[in-house]
């Protein structure tokens, strides 16, 4: 066996001791170590942060939008929901040729040389827009540039195919309303900017619209996500829904009601409240001019709020519930209680008289209240004193606020007693100087049909989270106002309004109705009183009453004679009845004698 | 020189042991009644056998890297690969949400009560004023319904939504070019949503009477 140096230990240590392999030895590792110092200050140190521009270039963040919850009625319809739309957008430095090329995805063929005319063409008749705007919109040297604002998906990829260099698609989201004007004012909308403006949108918008997340990964040269890389994930937080006591299909019957009833008798306005009398829900909440939420612009802007719980009116005779309820709970009067009323009643100066001519009339309590006598309501109210007429007015809700959830809602407006002057300190018991909405006077008269417990308004039944668990809003805690008995007595007292008095309009031929009509002089805008406002409350089944529906008219034109709000009452509350499956009323209606 | 006795022992030990021990080796030598002190004559064999084995180890070796390696490649491309199938499927199930949210429209835009009304006109339907009911425990029929009159219908006050509905595209079909006025349409006013499809369905109903056969009850 031959034997080589290295295999000879002696052999190696005497080679190794050479002087000449010694120096080769150092350079070796010197420059290892200077290679050694490089990597480690390219790889570790960094210092030209050539990695971290690399990264950074690779590295790619997005938002993710949250969904907005949508907007339900009480069965489950939607009012309002977000949908997925793309905007056309254009980086117009990339399109400065007059000719393109295009691949055509049906043949798979690659066409090349097509004039920007035909695409501006293809592209017009595709988005409708005529191409000289087209041409605006793409035509130019900004880096971006909206051609079509949230087209559909199928417009989107159309639009596409027709490769127009620099223009492509940006994921938007486009909140649409499919009922349109049905509750569109209680609704409210979102603006095209995606912010919230008006109703329900606006006041419920930071749980519609939920927590954004974002998306963070590197992304290679190909436009893929690189696997293995940096992957962030911060899920959005989809907003939650909005479910209302509103029934759609009622909300539009009582609309298209109201609208036709203020187009026939020329009114500035209309409105018909449905409130269920056991709960306080709010079935529909209809207003003669309603905005469709997808397009606000074309209502007039004065137009568009929820009149039912933003405009403060003074209610005139509905109010007389009021001081006949104060009156009976607190012992003065009892429906049955005798008066002698004269044509004129004059009282501390103050001088008031009825809407209908008469004689000195010998009435009961509840015959002043079916005839709506102010005489009589003067003679019985003015034995309360003015702070018990105000506490019971107070009671009662009014110039209380309404909490339905909605912003643009009014308290009304109620002075307090020593701010009354001569004549208010009468006229507030049938209903003058002092002002509530449409809204104000349902829960006046859902306290007596619920056997008097005052219930909160309720517009909102329940919030729903992403996952679809419900989360109903829970009932506030009644008020009891008047007892049980007085409330009885009370009902009684509306019945014989139907039967007796100036509610027979409103009458139903399967129910027993009780009710009570109010003509209120309105103030103008100049000051004094140029109008009147006519509104008819009612409720039914009288045996036990579920339903309160109130009907508003602001300023009809014609005379008062021929003007019947009753008519919109009762095609609305038969809707009301037939359709919540109310058996007909049986027995005969219970009523007390108008005269004696 | 002093190795030799070890490169024995070594190869002794290599022989009898291992998977490759040749175990009838020493015995077939001795039972030939070959002298103990000629069993140097194997040692030259020994070094071939031992080529032969250390040989198939370093191809062995390299076979575990390139098969190493290509696995990783593998699993690198499938990976890779799987993005794109990924990127793909998200594509359809970002396309079949959107037929599905523009299905979904269609029946809502059908089903917002002002177009349900119209259309219900539209069909020759009156609402009744008068209903009836029945009591079912008492088999009572109350109030007496007559027959909706023909009438012109409810005037429009509640315009339809102005909602723009998408057409629905079934998927993995690209578009065709279509006439403008046949892209979406906004619907205005009274007519019901003018969904061809769902028009005709309806009208077919409206002509043959309904789709379920009428009850046949036979005479006494």
């Amino acid at each position: 066996m031959a034997k080589t140096p290295l295999e000879d230990p002696d052999a190696l240590r005497v080679a190794l001791s050479s002087r000449r392999l010694r120096f080769g030895l150092a350079f070796v590792l010197v420059l290892l170590l200077v290679l050694g110092v490089r990597l480690f200050q390219l790889q570790a140190l960094d210092l030209g942060g050539m990695a971290q521009a690399g990264l950074s270039k690779r590295l790619t963040t997005t938002p993710v939008q949250p969904e907005r919850g949508a907007i339900l009625d009480a069965n489950g319809n939607y009012l309002a929901r977000s949908i997925e739309r793309f905007d056309i957008v254009v980086d117009q430095r990339l399109n400065s040729g007059a000719t393109f090329d295009r691949f055509n995805p049906d043949t798979n063929v690659r066409e090349t040389g097509i004039p920007m005319e035909q695409g501006m063409q293809e592209l017009s008749a595709i988005l409708g827009v005529d191409a000289a705007t087209l041409e605006d919109a793409i035509i130019g040297d900004k880096s971006f540039n909206y051609v079509a604002r949230a087209v559909t998906p199928e417009v989107k990829n159309r639009a596409l195919v027709v490769g127009v260099p620099g223009v492509y698609a940006d994921e938007t989201s486009q909140r649409t309303y499919p009922a349109g004007p049905v509750a569109g004012s209680i609704i409210g909308y979102v603006g095209p900017d995606g912010e919230a403006r008006e109703g329900l949108e606006l006041s419920q918008d930071k749980l519609l619209r939920g927590e954004a997340g974002s998306k963070t990964f590197e992304i290679g040269g190909d436009g893929i996500r690189i696997p293995y890389a940096t992957n962030e994930d911060v899920p959005a937080v989809d907003g939650r829904s909005v479910k209302l006591t509103i029934d759609q299909d009622l909300q539009w019957f009582a609309q298209q009601t109201i609208a036709s009833q203020v187009n026939e008798y020329g009114a500035d306005w209309g409105n018909i409240v449905v409130v269920e009398a056991k709960t306080g829900a709010i079935k529909a909440m209809a207003e003669s001019t309603t905005p469709d939420p997808n397009n606000p612009g074309a209502t007039d802007p004065e137009l568009r709020s929820p009149f039912s719980v933003s405009a403060a009116f003074e209610p005139g005779s509905t109010t007389k519930l009021i001081t006949m309820a104060a009156a009976i709970e607190e012992g003065i009067v009892e429906p049955t209680s005798r008066f002698e009323t004269p044509p004129t009643y004059t009282v501390g100066n103050q001088t008031f008289k009825d809407a209908f001519e008469h004689g000195l009339e010998k009435r009961t309590v509840a015959g002043i209240f079916a005839r709506s006598m102010n005489t009589g309501t003067v003679m019985v109210g003015e034995q309360l004193t003015k702070q018990q007429r105000y506490d019971w007015l107070t009671k009662f809700g009014i110039g209380q606020p309404l909490n339905t959830g909605l912003y643009s809602e009014s308290s009304g407006l109620l002075a307090k007693p020593e701010q009354w002057d001569d004549r208010q300190q009468y006229t507030v018991l049938f209903g003058q100087g002092l002002a509530q909405t449409a809204l104000h006077t349902a829960m006046v008269y859902q306290t007596i049909a619920n056997d008097g417990v005052r219930l909160q308004p309720r517009l909102i039944d329940a919030y729903i989270d992403p996952d679809g668990t419900e989360h109903q809003v829970p009932q506030a805690a009644g008020i009891d106002v008047v007892s049980g008995d007085t409330a009885s007595k009370l009902q009684k007292m509306l019945e014989t309004v139907t039967i007796e008095g100036s509610g027979k309009s409103g009458a139903l031929d399967q129910y027993r109705v009780g009710s009570k009509t109010g003509t209120a002089e309105a103030p103008g805008p100049t000051g004094g009183y140029d109008g009147y406002t006519l509104s008819y409350v009612g409720m039914a089944p009288m045996e036990d009453p579920e339903y309160v529906v109130v009907v508003t008219l602001q300023r009809p034109q014609g005379d008062l004679y021929y003007l019947v709000p009753g008519e919109s009452f009762q095609k609305v509350m038969m809707q009301v009845l037939n359709s919540k499956n109310v058996p007909p009323s049986t027995g005969k209606p219970d009523i007390y004698p108008v005269e004696y | 020189m002093s190795q030799a006795p070890l490169a024995t022992q070594i190869v002794a030990t290599s022989l009898s042991a291992g998977n490759n021990a040749l175990s009838t080796f020493p015995s077939r030598r001795e039972r030939e009644g070959a002298p103990g002190h000629k069993v140097r004559t194997p040692l030259s064999l020994v070094p071939p056998r031992a080529t032969r084995r250390r040989m198939p180890f370093a191809v062995f070796s390299f076979a575990v890297l390139v098969v190493a390696l290509a696995t990783v490649l593998m699993l690198n491309i499938s990976v890779s690969s799987t993005q794109y199938e990924l990127v793909q499927l998200r594509n359809q199930q970002i396309g079949l949400n959107q037929e599905n949210q523009a299905l979904v429209q269609k029946i809502e835009d059908q089903a917002a009560p002002q177009n349900l009304a119209a259309a219900a006109t539209e069909l020759g339907m009156v609402a009744s004023a008068t209903f009836g009911t029945i009591d079912v425990s008492t088999l009572k029929v109350a109030g007496v319904p007559e027959p909706a009159k023909d009438g012109n219908g409810p005037r429009v006050v509640v315009a339809a939504p102005e909602v723009t509905v998408a057409e629905v595209l079934p998927q993995a079909v690209l578009p065709p070019p279509v006439p403008k006025d046949t892209v979406t349409k906004t619907i205005e006013s009274v007519t019901p949503p003018a969904v061809s499809n769902a028009q005709g369905v309806a009208r077919e109903i409206a002509d043959t009477g309904g789709t379920l056969p009428a009850p046949r009850q036979s005479i006494p």
